[in-house]
């Protein structure tokens, strides 16, 4: 059934949500700007001084003319390390790209920034980018050029089950799987990163230019009073002639990334079938319009049907028990031609709501149709009566059903995401395969203003049980202090920044990146066991 | 009136688009047509086109007056029509095939003996008063005869002078002589020259006329000594002194020349008796004066321009003279053929134009002619050779193909051949389709301002073949971009049918072309602008930017893919991409550039401390080594002559690009050597 209506030409709201909007986007706009590199910066021209390709230009070299590059994380660490002032990118880009038509997953370290050295939420974006690379079953490619652990935060890089050494770990259990593990060695690769190359199917790496070594010439003349060149200790000709740690020697970053090319190019027959697609259809609506619908303050409601009308196919929804449970959308459309189940909040959570979204995702699980949750949510009703109808056990069966789902799930936080409305509708812990926000959504336990309330309220309590005062002054400060940091860290960048999320993306963009994320899901098999047929609930 | 001989079955001793062109006339008389072919031509269209094709053996052989009468006799033909070039002005041959009784089609031995030699034809021009310019015959290149000789030439002209080979034609043999200081050098190159292409090393020397046009007369004469003027075409635009536009007729003259120039021409056919098809050549000056410069006693390259405006089947034409009627029979009443309209003609050669001309060699991998269907007063025809797998080898001579329109007034006509220029694409091997397009489109030559000696003038600026080049590039740079996200037909591969290859969102800033065009690299960036906007720029040689909005994209086969786009401007560009091997040939409106894509750059840091002190010189193209002035340790000069190689009939000299002393030759005369081969090293001296 068609949805939507069309925009009045003439609507104020929209009009000032236009501008309001805007401020978003530019936002967006500007932080992505501070991840490129600065030509003028000494650390980029020494090293392209040194005939070395920049990181983005390696990846343009590497992967088919035109195809896109869905970059994930574009922004981790902006703002995390101010006394290291990290840019947006932590120093890693990460990203699908099309080589020799096989999609794959791109790891390529920028060594511009801090020598390439990884930072706690370098790590984090490096075991997120193999994480999707094993979901969705992409071969992937390192290109090395990094100086190994940022030091001064080892505490935070090193010892952990999810910090470096989990990058080998995962490079050995792909292999396993027959996910191909391919590096290029462009420039150092030391300690630790010495086991990219070395843990890989294939490694190539550029003469004169790259290094691998576990400990370098200062290292070795410590330990052992060994004086040696860092070529002669492990450059390119040292590991291709002499200890075989690598397979290709290139004479320059062009000829390594082509060598790459070549090595994808035999993957052929390891691709595994993707999900089908239709013919794709437009959305009757135009995608510009979204700036429009979207308030510029993500308390403000909108309409999830107008949002939805202008992302889905042909704005075509059939839509599943639209009379019951009105609060959560939930039906069958199509993606830039491919089938997917939705779920889109309309207001909050009840426990009809959550029955449905239960019975519905049973329903797609069963039919081996993935899921796109689109959250604006603050969460489950709350109070007396939906205590006493046991709201807690409704939503419990939607976590449940989310959780267990075994089809591709796939996440945009649209406006809030807040409590268990989070959980409930796909947030990071239930693994959907990607997670994106829109510029102005916001995530947290609870938005600024409840949370101030709450905490005020509780702290008032517990002060009055032991008899002491509280001035008003003091309330009004303490409020204010979690209203600030509530709103600092609810805000989209603050969280797309910690690999809360794997990208904040325009509105407008929503169905291509979807389309993209959906291309790459291995068709789910149908008629895995189960134990018990659907549950209507 | 019966004709005196009958012919039934013609050979044509020739090759190309000139034999294609005699077949089919051979068709409409219902005439037999016998091809002969060398071993490299057994592709070529004419070879299957003839109803009988004999093989001759090697590349040579269009040459040997015998082998040529033993393919008559194997093949029954009792006529041969010699075309132009190769056997076709010489005296001989017609005697030899009248020996096995066999027709030449084409004018008398004696005719050809008394025009084909230029200085023959020079005394009776002189007879039959028609002007001529102040000549010197060079009995003998001898220094010292040379010199008494010119003092007595000198007295009554002036420098410049021109050297011309005695028997020869098309430029070959031809120099320039601006002062005395390299005059004996110029005489031997030349007389080397002639007697390579002629067999007839006599030169002489003329006045050299400058600022003049070329004009010829083409006509024609029966055994009865009636001759006929069938208009005048101008073939001022030449390059090398070879022709390569020509118009008919001849316009923007003074008024009365035509007729005293078909007059002039008349006069002279009739004073020797000529009695086939020719062409009479003139100089002509716009204060109205004009000088006899030779007679071209055969069919020309550029006879379509005269069929068009006249209606005349000149083939046919010689086919019935030969058969021995007279013009009147043939309709010809009175002298001079009434003309209708205009007509020109582009030739198709297979050259590259880089500031000068190298004949390029390659196997075509694709040709695609332009539409014939006419326009609404406009016609275009094409006398095309060559079609796909045909090779061209520098044994022969550079010319492909013919594209002549006609139409009711010069600029039309213009119009027309600028259009179907564009859209004829040749792939594999380099044309001068880009200084076609140049000339046609220059002002100058549309308001005929051109002379025979400034007709570089009209060839394309370093700035046009900058511009056309980035252009290029950039095209190729979208395309390769293009041709990976355009599905083939019924294409099952993933990345055809997923959104990676639409072009929505999320691309990188940019996606790297590395082009290499004649050897300069290209170095293009492609900004995709959802949904089909290209932004290109370009950072070496030269920075440049464009941008272009894809309207149109898809594959005409395996190999050839199509773009239509509308550029900043406003202007719609077509361009059609061939790809040949690891190149491809972008096919523009205004040109053809060959692109190789080279994924893998060696301009890295890596190979600029590379030791250059000596220097390799190498052979631009495909040719034999002629001769080799110094050996090895031998000191030269910047701009010596180091080796001159001969190629497609052509002498190229190669001079040396620097002085210092030669370290190694690598070559010997006779060698053949490829294109870019090393030939010589020169060590560079010490300042």
């Amino acid at each position: 059934m068609q949805i939507g209506t069309p925009l009045p030409r003439t609507s104020t709201p929209s009009d000032s949500n236009d501008s309001g909007f805007q401020r978003h986007l530019d936002r967006l706009e500007s932080l992505l700007k501070l991840r490129l590199p600065d030509p003028a910066s000494s650390q980029v021209k020494k090293h392209c001084e040194r005939g070395k390709l920049l990181v983005r230009d390696r990846i343009s070299h590497l992967i088919d003319p035109g195809s896109a590059f869905l970059e994930l994380a574009p922004l981790a660490g902006f703002d995390v390390y101010p006394e290291h002032k990290l840019p947006p990118g932590a120093g890693i880009v990460t990203g699908i790209g099309i080589i020799e038509g096989i999609p794959t997953m791109i790891i390529a370290n920028d060594a511009t920034v801090k020598g390439g050295t990884y930072f706690p939420l370098t790590v984090k974006k490096h075991i997120r980018a193999q994480e999707i690379a094993l979901e969705n079953n992409l071969p992937c490619i390192y290109l090395v050029d990094s100086g190994g652990a940022f030091l001064p935060l080892q505490d935070d890089v090193f010892p952990d089950k999810e910090h470096f050494g989990r990058l080998f770990f995962n490079q050995a259990r792909m292999s396993a799987q027959g996910i191909a593990q391919i590096s290029v060695v462009l420039g150092s690769c030391t300690a630790g990163g010495a086991y990219v190359p070395a843990m890989s199917d294939e490694a190539i790496i550029v003469q004169e230019q790259g290094m691998i070594f576990l400990g370098g010439p200062p290292l070795v003349k410590a330990a052992t009073g060994e004086i040696v060149s860092a070529e002669e200790l492990g450059g390119g000709a040292v590991h291709s002639r002499i200890s075989g740690v690598t397979d290709h020697l290139a004479r320059d970053d062009f000829e390594a990334l082509r060598t790459a090319r070549s090595s994808i190019a035999t993957l052929r027959n390891t691709q595994p079938e993707r999900i089908g697609r239709e013919r794709s259809k437009p959305p009757r609506f135009d995608t510009l319009e979204l700036n429009s619908l979207i308030p510029a303050d993500p308390r403000k409601h909108f309409p999830m049907r107008e949002i939805l009308a202008r992302i889905i196919d042909d704005s075509d929804f059939d839509e599943f028990k639209s009379q019951y449970g009105k609060t959560l959308i939930c039906g069958f459309a199509r993606i830039d031609g491919f089938l997917v189940g939705i779920l889109a909040n309309d207001g909050i959570l009840f426990s009809e709501s959550a029955l449905k979204a239960a019975h519905f995702i049973q329903i797609c699980d069963q039919r081996a149709i993935p899921l796109v949750f689109f959250q604006n949510i603050v969460g489950f009703m709350v109070g007396k009566d939906y205590e006493h109808r046991g709201i807690a056990k409704d939503g419990a069966k939607m976590v449940t059903a989310v959780a267990c789902a075994n089809v591709p799930k796939y996440t945009v936080v649209v406006g809030n995401s807040y409590g268990a409305g989070n959980y409930a509708m796909c947030g990071r812990a239930y693994n959907p395969r990607f997670l994106w926000s829109w510029p102005q959504s916001r995530i947290g336990v609870m938005g600024p203003e409840q949370a101030g309330n709450v905490l005020t309220q509780v702290r008032a309590d517990s002060l009055s049980s032991k008899g002491e005062k509280w001035s008003k002054e003091a309330q009004e400060t303490y409020y204010n202090q979690i209203y600030d940091q509530y709103t600092t860290q609810t805000d989209v960048v603050y969280g797309s920044a910690r690999l809360w999320d794997d990208g904040i993306i325009k509105p407008t963009d929503t169905r291509a990146t979807l389309a993209l994320a959906l291309s790459l899901s291995v068709k789910p098999t149908t008629g895995t066991y189960r134990s018990y047929g659907t549950f209507r609930m | 009136m019966k004709p005196s001989r009958s012919i039934s079955r013609i050979l044509i001793a020739n090759r190309g688009e000139i034999a294609s062109r005699i077949i089919r006339t051979c068709r409409t008389l219902q005439i037999e047509s016998v091809a002969v072919f060398s071993d490299i031509d057994r592709h070529m269209p004419f070879v299957t086109e003839a109803d009988i094709a004999i093989p001759l053996g090697g590349s040579s052989q269009y040459l040997s007056a015998e082998a040529i009468v033993r393919a008559c006799l194997e093949s029954g033909a009792n006529a041969v029509h010699p075309g132009y070039g190769f056997l076709s002005e010489d005296p001989t041959f017609p005697e030899l095939l009248a020996k096995s009784e066999i027709l030449f089609i084409g004018p008398s031995a004696k005719n050809i003996r008394d025009l084909g030699n230029k200085v023959n034809a020079k005394n009776f021009a002189k007879l039959a008063n028609v002007p001529t310019s102040p000549t010197l015959l060079l009995q003998d290149t001898s220094k010292p005869l040379v010199e008494r000789e010119l003092d007595i030439f000198l007295q009554q002209t002036t420098y410049p002078l021109l050297i011309k080979a005695a028997a020869g034609g098309g430029g070959r043999g031809m120099r320039v002589v601006h002062g005395h200081a390299d005059i004996h050098d110029l005489i031997e190159s030349a007389s080397r020259e002639a007697e390579k292409s002629f067999g007839d090393g006599a030169v002489f020397l003329e006045k050299f006329i400058s600022d003049a046009r070329h004009i010829e007369v083409q006509i024609a004469g029966d055994t009865k000594g009636r001759v006929i003027a069938l208009g005048t075409r101008d073939c001022t635009v030449q390059r090398n002194n070879q022709k390569i536009i020509e118009e008919a007729p001849a316009t923007n003259l003074l008024p009365g020349i035509e007729e005293a120039l078909c007059d002039a021409a008349c006069r002279l056919a009739e004073a020797v008796t000529y009695n086939n098809v020719g062409t009479v050549e003139f100089l002509y000056t716009d204060d109205g004066s004009f000088y006899f410069l030779e007679v071209n006693t055969r069919l020309q390259v550029e006879h379509p321009v005269t069929e068009l405006v006249t209606g005349v089947d000149l083939v046919a034409l010689q086919i019935h003279l030969a058969q021995g009627r007279n013009l009147k029979e043939l309709g010809f009443r009175d002298k001079r053929v009434s003309i209708t309209g205009h007509a020109i003609e582009a030739r198709i050669c297979a050259e590259t134009f880089d500031g000068s001309f190298k004949p390029s060699t390659g196997t075509i991998v694709g040709i695609t002619l332009p539409s014939t269907t006419n326009e609404k007063n406009n016609s275009v025809r094409t006398d095309f050779g060559y079609q796909a797998c045909c090779k061209i080898t520098h044994h022969y001579d550079s010319l492909l193909g013919k594209l002549i329109t006609y139409g009711p007034d010069r600029l039309s006509t213009i119009e027309t051949l600028e259009r179907s220029l564009a859209n004829l694409t040749i792939s594999g091997v380099e044309t001068n389709k880009t200084l076609l397009h140049s000339i046609i489109t220059n002002h100058k030559f549309l308001a005929q301002e051109h002379s025979i000696h400034n007709s570089e003038d009209l060839f394309p600026s370093n700035e046009e073949l900058h511009l056309l080049h980035f252009l290029s590039s950039a095209v190729y740079a979208v395309s390769r971009i293009l041709i990976t996200a355009t599905p083939q037909h019924d294409d099952k591969r993933w990345y055809i049918n997923s959104p990676w290859s639409s072009f929505s969102s999320h691309h990188l800033e940019n996606y790297p072309a590395y082009n290499l065009i004649r050897n300069t690299l290209h170095k293009t960036f492609v900004r995709i602008e959802p949904p089909n906007f290209f932004h290109i720029a370009q950072s070496s040689p030269h920075a440049d930017t464009i941008s272009l909005r894809v309207t149109d994209a898809f594959h005409v086969d395996s190999n050839t893919f199509s773009i239509t786009c509308t550029l900043d401007t406003g202007k719609t560009l077509a361009a059609t991409i061939v790809q040949d091997g690891t190149g491809h040939w972008i096919h523009l409106p205004q040109g053809t550039t060959l692109v190789a894509n080279v994924n893998s750059c060696t301009t890295s840091h890596k190979d600029s401390n590379r030791s250059s002190e000596s220097t390799e010189i190498t052979s631009p193209l495909p040719a034999t080594v002629l001769t080799i002035a110094p050996k090895a340790g031998d000191v030269v000069s910047e701009g010596d002559t180091l080796i001159v190689l001969d190629s497609m009939k052509m002498e190229h000299p190669i001079r040396s690009p620097l002085s210092g002393t030669i370290c190694s030759v690598e070559v010997k005369v006779g060698d053949v050597v490829a294109a870019n081969q090393v030939l010589l090293r020169v060590l560079n001296s010490p300042a």
